[in-house]
C-alpha cells in the first residue's frame, strides 16, 4: 500500500507517468479517501507537480465507455444451451430408486391412470397431424405457430400435430431437407422455454432456440449446426447423444458410425434456400443426387467412369420445365433423355 | 495491484470443480453481461458471440476438475473467451476469403471498436476525446478499455491480452499520451479558432503549436486564409 515514503517515488513523474500509473488511475477511479489524502499530501510535498496531478486526474476521469444494456432474453436464451450443453456431456446420470408401494399410493396411482387415460382421449382429439409440403424444384418458408420458420427445400414434407403450440414440448417430422430457425419463447408468453425436436427417420433432434439444416434423404441423414445448440440422439440407440456445436455437421446412415465434420461452410449448405447449388470438388454423384431430389427426376450416367468427376460451380437453379437444359447447365454435362430418364452421355470439359 | 480477490468468487469456483452446477449458474449471472459486452467490441454478430459465450461455459463445465483456480475469474474468463470469439472471427475470414479465392493475408487480430461517454458539461472536450479515442490503434484501445472499463489491472491485461506486463504499461501509456496530445491541440485551435487563446495559460512551445496547426488543418481540412492570420498565432 501507498505511505509516505512512496510520496517520493512520484517526485519526477511527468503528466504520461502519472496518467499511466496504475494506483494513480486507481484514485481517479474509485476515488477513495486514503487515495486522495494521499495525493493532496504529494501535492503539498512537491507544488510544482499540482499542474501536471490535475491534467492528468481530469483527462483520466472523461474515460468513461458506452455501455450497451443488458439483454436478458438472450443471456437466458444463450444459458439453456449452455445447461443443454452439460447435461450432454455426460454429467451425472440419476440413479434408478426402487421402492415398494404402499396402498393409499397404490390407489392414487390407479386415479392416476383413468386421468392419464382420460387425458390420452383428449390429445388424441388433438393429435390431428397437418403436413407442411413442397414439390419439385419449389423451396418455400414457413411460419409455424409459436413463430419458428421452416425452410423447405423441394420435395419435403414436415408434419405436426395441431396442439403443436400448446404441449409442453415442440414436435415436428422431417422428410426431405429443411431449414429451422426455432423461436426460443412462445410469443409474447413469459413462459419457460419449451424443447422443440425434429424427428427424422434415425435421428431426433433436441433443441432450445437454434438455427439449423436437417437432411434426410435416400438412407442418409444429416444435421448442420448454424448457431445455438442441437441435440441429437440416434432412435436405435446405436450410438451415444451428440451434442452439436455451432459450425459443426453430423452425418449419419444407418449401419455405419457418424461422421463429424468439425468446421463446415454454413451459408454453402443452406445455400438451396436461394435455390441455389454450391458444388465444391463435389463427386458427381453426390452432385447428381442433389439434382435429383430436388428436381424429382432419375439420372444415370452412360459410362460409369464418369462419376469420378468432381464439380467445381455455384448456379441458380433454373425452372423445371426445360429439365433437360437445366441439369445440362447445373453439372455442366451434356444429357440425353430416355423416357423419364436422364443419361449423363458425357462430361464438358 | 492491491485489489483484494474476490473471496466469493473463489469459493464458488470450489464449488464448480467438484461439480456443482448452481455455481457455474453463479459466474453466468454475475459476468456473462461483462463478457456479451466485451465481445461487442470485437464484432457486430451478436450470434458469434452467444455461441462463443456458450462454448465457453460449456468447456468449463467439461473441464472443471482440470481447472486451476484463477486469481481473479472474471478475467481468466475473458482471456478464455476472447481466445474462443477470435478462432471463430478467423476461421469466418479464411472461410469467406477462400470463397472468393483471393490471396490475402488475414489480418491476426480483429479491429476494437468501443465508444466513449461524452460528458455533458464539457461537449467540446469529449468531442475531441472521442476524436483522437478512433484514431488509436486496436491495441491500445483495448488495453484502456480493459484498464478503465472493466478494471482489469496491467497484470490481468497481460494475461487476457496474451502480452507481457512491460507490454501492457507501455500500451496504455502510449494510448494515453496520444490521447492526451490530441485533446489539448485540438482544445488549443478550438480556442485560437475563437479568438480567445491567451498563451500565457498554456504549455506549450512554439513547436507543439506549429505542429497542431498541420494536425488541426488535416483534421478539419480547412486551409489557412490569405492574409496569413494564421501564422501569426
Amino acid at each position: 500500500m501507498k505511505n509516505d515514503h512512496s510520496i517520493g517515488t512520484y517526485a519526477g513523474y511527468g503528466l504520461n507517468d502519472f496518467l499511466a500509473d496504475e494506483d494513480f488511475q486507481e484514485w481517479v477511479k474509485k476515488d477513495l479517501p486514503q487515495d486522495s489524502e494521499f495525493w493532496q499530501k504529494f501535492i503539498q510535498t512537491y507544488p510544482h507537480k499540482e499542474k501536471e496531478v490535475r491534467e492528468a486526474h481530469q483527462l483520466l476521469s472523461k474515460l468513461k465507455f458506452v455501455e450497451t444494456p443488458p439483454d436478458h432474453t438472450r443471456y437466458q436464451r444463450i444459458w439453456e444451451n449452455i445447461q443443454a450443453g452439460a447435461e450432454a456431456a455426460g454429467t451425472v446420470t440419476p440413479e434408478t430408486v426402487v421402492r415398494r408401494m404402499s396402498p393409499v399410493k397404490m390407489w392414487i396411482s390407479v386415479a392416476a391412470s383413468v386421468i392419464i387415460l382420460f387425458s390420452l382421449g383428449m390429445w388424441w382429439l388433438n393429435s390431428r397431424t397437418l403436413t407442411l409440403q413442397t414439390g419439385s424444384a419449389e423451396v418455400q418458408e414457413f411460419v409455424l405457430a409459436d413463430q419458428s420458420t421452416v425452410t423447405l427445400n423441394a420435395n419435403s414434407s414436415l408434419d405436426y400435430r395441431k396442439s403443436f403450440n400448446r404441449t409442453a414440448k415442440r414436435e415436428v417430422w422431417l422428410e426431405g431437407e429443411a431449414y429451422f430457425n426455432v423461436r426460443h419463447f412462445a410469443e409474447g408468453a413469459a413462459e419457460a422455454p419449451r424443447r422443440f425436436i425434429v424427428h427424422t427417420r434415425e435421428l431426433d433432434l433436441e433443441v432450445l432456440g437454434t438455427t439449423f439444416n436437417v437432411k434426410t434423404r435416400r438412407s442418409a441423414t444429416s444435421v448442420m449446426l448454424a448457431h445455438g445448440s442441437v441435440l441429437v440422439r440416434f432412435r436405435n440407440k446405436s450410438h451415444d447423444t451428440v451434442l452439436l456445436k455451432p459450425g459443426e455437421m453430423l452425418e449419419f446412415t444407418p449401419g455405419q458410425p457418424p461422421v463429424l465434420h468439425k468446421a463446415v461452410d454454413s451459408l454453402h449448405i443452406s445455400a438451396w434456400k436461394q435455390k441455389r447449388f454450391v458444388f465444391s470438388n463435389t463427386p458427381l454423384d453426390q452432385a447428381i443426387q442433389q439434382v435429383e431430389d430436388f428436381y424429382n427426376c432419375t439420372i444415370t450416367v452412360k459410362d460409369p467412369s464418369l462419376l469420378h468427376y468432381r464439380i467445381t460451380a455455384a448456379v441458380t437453379a433454373p425452372p423445371a420445365q426445360e429439365l433437360e437444359t437445366a441439369l445440362s447447365e447445373i453439372l455442366n454435362v451434356k444429357v440425353s433423355r430416355k423416357g423419364d430418364v436422364f443419361e449423363i452421355v458425357s462430361v464438358q470439359q | 495491484m492491491p485489489k483484494s480477490q474476490n473471496i466469493e468468487d473463489h469459493r464458488q469456483w470450489r464449488l464448480l470443480q467438484t461439480g456443482n452446477m448452481s455455481a457455474l449458474t453463479y459466474f453466468y449471472e454475475k459476468y456473462v453481461h461483462l463478457i456479451f459486452n466485451y465481445g461487442q467490441r470485437f464484432t457486430r454478430e451478436d450470434d458469434l458471440i452467444d455461441d462463443a459465450i456458450q462454448d465457453l461455459f460449456i468447456r468449463i463445465w467439461q473441464k472443471r476438475e482440470n481447472l486451476t483456480t484463477p486469481d481473479f475469474v472474471e478475467y481468466y474468463l475473458l482471456k478464455s473467451f476472447r481466445n474462443i470469439l477470435f478462432r471463430k472471427l478467423s476461421q469466418r475470414v479464411k472461410r469467406a476469403h477462400s470463397e472468393l479465392e483471393e490471396e490475402h493475408v488475414v489480418d491476426a487480430e480483429p479491429s476494437f471498436e468501443a465508444q466513449l461517454i461524452v460528458a455533458e458539461h464539457a461537449i467540446e472536450t469529449g468531442e475531441k476525446l472521442k476524436r483522437a479515442w478512433q484514431q488509436l490503434p486496436a491495441r491500445q484501445k483495448e488495453a484502456l478499455y480493459l484498464r478503465f472499463y472493466t478494471d482489469a489491472s496491467y497484470d490481468d491485461i497481460a494475461g487476457i491480452m496474451g502480452i507481457s506486463v512491460k507490454a501492457t504499461y507501455k500500451t496504455v501509456f502510449r494510448g494515453l499520451e496520444k490521447l492526451r496530445e490530441m485533446v489539448i491541440i485540438t482544445l488549443v485551435l478550438l480556442l485560437c479558432a475563437g479568438g480567445i487563446l491567451s498563451f500565457e495559460r498554456l504549455p506549450l512551445s512554439e513547436g507543439k503549436i506549429a505542429s497542431a496547426r498541420c494536425l488541426f488543418l488535416k483534421l478539419y481540412k480547412i486551409i489557412p486564409s490569405n492574409d496569413g492570420s494564421w501564422r501569426d498565432l
